[in-house]
């Protein structure tokens, strides 16, 4: 029986699973970008329910949610089919965050208020954890085995995009209503334009088929009956545990040359709000392509090569490159272009670790569990580890009042992780996901 | 593709290798401005390396 095909629409399928993943990660962090103001509006402080279910809601419980969405997607997924369950991850994050927009605050009904958000933040890390799972086993299984990394570093760019797109529906909304407005309703606007996003999202989406691979899965009657018990209760576990180590470190990466690089210039150099989206925006910008440049290199020197290199620099260059970011926002004295390339450069390393990784997951497991085995340790590594980042270091710096104290947990995960990754992680560019009876052992 | 990214980092990284010592010597025991760009010449350099290493690469 001859293998399943590449559609030669391919590229119309990488697009559409980027747009939808970009809006998917703007919903997320919206909730993140606009977090002081939500504070005020749902929770009362001297109430102390309100004032723990703040501190969960907004630093925590959307990461710690993500890996239970990841199960329970990850089984439909390969249950059911790739491109329905991503369908209904997107209109769940697309309500859930809309939604937000709508719920009276704490004035108006008390801390049922303070409630109904962090529900609705549940829905989001439920949502998102079925997401990126789905979205990278979908580009993944539509393009060839050479070039893997290239392709699925495009769809890689969509968070760092939705962070982006984020900072400009904030900057576009807070300019238009002006600061009073927009602290009074008009901070509503962004969570609002979620509906708008979600629908045309939804709509490109239903325009694509299922993936050839889990297409031939299906008529060949090799579906998994139960993806748990395959992924987590077999032999695959030693997998899933190496793809948890090596995105422990690629979260941590993640998320300390991006979100921390924000959290840094508002809290530790003070620079205003407006000024820091600007600088972060701009390297974002700047730097977004390089998780297709990386993602393509992994290609040629495999995927190991690439995200270890990144862990590295990481590991030696983070303190260093945060000092001068100190130096170079000064209150008063910010040398905006400096800022600029030392975010880029930071964001460059997100680009080694992330941009080669997609490709890594798909390939480090088979197809018939592949969108359980690739969201669950994604989740834990990106959302555990990485979405830990901003707490600790903040927490860190909080209580020392010293960037070396702050990097504690940036530098020394990624270097834990490049030390047991090197001995544990296989390299996978040479395995084929279109054939994989071809294929060797995975490690 | 990979050896012309190669050849233009390892450009830049001498780059600031030179802006470093035009910069005044870096010290070793404080961070200041020389010892940035060699921050980011050395930054430069591995990357070199692993642009370069795909023309050792098996296929």
């Amino acid at each position: 029986m001859a293998g399943p095909a590449i559609p030669k629409d391919f590229r119309r399928v990488i697009v559409a699973a980027s747009v939808g993943n970009v809006i998917e990660w703007y919903d997320f962090y919206i909730f993140g970008s606009l977090a002081t103001i939500l504070a005020v509006k749902f929770f009362e402080k001297s109430h102390p329910v309100a004032a723990l279910l703040s501190t969960v809601a907004l630093f925590t419980a959307g990461f710690l949610i993500r890996p239970l969405g990841a199960f329970l997607f990850g089984w439909m997924g390969d249950r059911v089919g790739r491109k329905y369950t991503f369908l209904i991850t997107l209109t769940g994050m697309g309500l859930g965050t809309g939604c937000i927009g709508l719920i009276p605050t704490f004035e108006q009904i008390g801390v049922a208020a303070a409630f109904i958000l962090f529900g609705l933040r549940m829905v989001q890390g439920l949502c998102l954890g079925g997401e990126y799972g789905g979205a990278i086993t979908y580009v993944a299984e539509h393009v060839s085995d050479r070039r893997r990394g290239y392709y699925t570093g495009w769809l890689q760019t969509s968070p760092t995009l939705g962070i982006v797109v984020s900072l400009a529906v904030i900057i576009a909304t807070r300019q238009f209503f002006g600061n009073a407005e927009f602290d009074a309703w008009a901070w509503r606007v962004p969570f609002l334009v979620s509906f708008l996003l979600v629908a045309i999202a939804i709509y490109i989406r239903l325009q694509l088929q299922e993936t050839p691979i889990f297409e031939q899965i299906k008529a060949q009657g090799q579906t998994t009956r139960n993806p748990w018990k395959e992924a987590f209760v077999s032999s695959n576990i030693k997998y899933v545990l190496i793809a948890c180590i090596v995105l422990i470190g690629q979260g941590v990466v993640w998320y300390s040359g991006q979100f921390w690089a924000l959290f840094f210039l508002q809290q530790v150099s003070k620079v205003d709000t407006l000024t820091s989206s600007y600088i972060v925006g701009t390297a974002l910008l700047i730097a977004t392509p390089t998780l297709i440049l990386y993602g393509w290199l992994s290609d040629l020197v495999g995927r190991k090569a690439v995200i270890l290199t990144g862990f590295f620099l990481a590991a030696v260059t983070y303190y260093p490159l945060y000092r001068w970011l100190g130096e170079v926002t000064q209150p008063g004295n910010i040398n905006f272009w400096v800022a600029v390339g030392i975010i880029a450069i930071l964001v460059s390393y997100v680009g080694m670790v992330y941009g080669p990784v997609g490709a890594f997951l798909a390939e480090f497991f088979p197809g018939r569990i592949r969108y359980t085995s690739v969201s669950v340790p994604y989740h834990i590594g990106n959302g555990w580890g990485g979405g830990l980042v901003p707490f600790i270091t903040t927490a860190a710096f909080q209580s020392t009042g010293s960037i070396g104290y702050a990097l504690i947990y940036p530098i020394v995960v990624p270097a834990i992780a490049l030390i047991l990754s090197l001995f544990l992680m296989p390299e996978t560019r040479r395995i084929s996901i279109w054939e994989p009876e071809k294929n060797a052992v995975r490690a | 593709m990979s050896r012309v990214y190669a050849l233009i980092l390892a450009v830049a990284g001498g780059l600031f290798v030179y802006l470093a010592y035009a910069n005044g010597m870096p010290s070793f025991t404080q961070l200041d401005w020389p010892a940035y760009y060699l921050v980011v010449a050395f930054i430069a350099f591995v990357n070199a390396i692993l642009f370069a290493a795909a023309d050792f690469v098996e296929e």
